[in-house]
């Protein structure tokens, strides 16, 4: 109680301030829907004055477009595991056997 | 008519190697992508009398496989997780908690010489194999296989906060790692 009571205060004191911690977590949501005006406020407040917090935002995007690499990777065929014969014949004869 | 008609003995030569690439990069592993394409072509048997023809056979069995990658991460979601999961890269006490650990600060990536090679997908995947089952789960079905929020939630079991929170660990952690396998190296 006495503690939520103290970021109470902290929070009316100083309504912008948002923690590395806090930023980084509406770096990664704001990836997926829009986070609404304060929260958006409160994150450009402390990119501006957080170095790490920028980079890592750069970061976060770079991650997104190799994740979407890693995505597409089958179709590309930049992915190119294969089957060998072995595990082939398996999956054909379970395939036969339940036919 | 030839594209209405499945044709069960055709499937591994014609599907298998696609079906199996498309496993691995959701699940990062070859063992679980093997399962899973198995569980697909038994399930797409016993479905058969489902399948309309609407789409073609290759469509029909990616969406059966899709749904097989949800169960595999409904069920292993289900699981408890043994270690604590308390390694933020974030200070917990004092006036500056909150704030990044001093070793832990993001360094200056090199992004535009990186290139993205195969190398580089390969240590992505290496890195989401490391994330606990239960945030893997979550980035997995999000980011590689675009599933809604709502129905991520309602498979793995989580509030809608619990899914923000666990991508948000996930990528801290992902970072983490691709900063010392690729960008330090």
């Amino acid at each position: 109680m006495a503690h939520n009571h103290h970021n109470k205060l902290i929070k009316d004191k100083m309504p912008m301030m948002i923690s590395c911690d806090e930023a980084t977590y509406l770096i990664s949501k704001n990836q997926h829907r829009n986070l609404g005006f304060i929260k958006w406020i409160q994150l450009k407040v402390h990119l501006l004055m957080c170095v790490y917090c920028r980079r890592y935002e750069k970061q976060i995007r770079y991650i997104n477009k190799v994740i979407h690499k890693l995505k597409l990777s089958p179709d590309n065929e930049i992915s190119n595991y294969q089957l060998n014969s072995k595990q082939k014949e398996n999956l054909q004869n379970e395939i036969n056997k339940a036919s | 008519m030839e594209n209405n008609q499945l044709n069960p003995s055709e499937w591994v030569n014609k599907y298998g190697d696609y079906l199996y690439n498309y496993a691995i990069t959701r699940t990062q592993s070859q063992e679980i992508a093997e399962d899973l394409i198995q569980d697909t072509f038994l399930s797409a048997l016993k479905a058969k009398n489902t399948f309309k023809g609407n789409s073609s056979e290759r469509t029909w069995l990616i969406a059966i496989l899709k749904r097989k990658i949800i169960d595999y991460y409904r069920n292993i979601s289900k699981k408890k997780e043994d270690k604590t999961l308390d390694n933020k890269p974030f200070r917990n006490s004092g006036f500056f908690s909150g704030h990044w650990l001093d070793n832990k600060t993001p360094a200056n990536w090199n992004i535009e010489k990186s290139i993205e090679t195969e190398e580089l997908l390969d240590i992505l995947k290496y890195c989401l194999s490391l994330l606990p089952e239960k945030w893997k789960a979550c980035f997995n079905l999000k980011n590689m296989e675009d599933i809604p929020n709502k129905e991520i939630c309602k498979e793995l079991e989580i509030s809608e906060s619990n899914l923000w929170v666990m991508l948000h660990r996930a990528r801290l952690q992902l970072r983490e790692c691709l900063e010392i396998n690729w960008f330090k190296k």
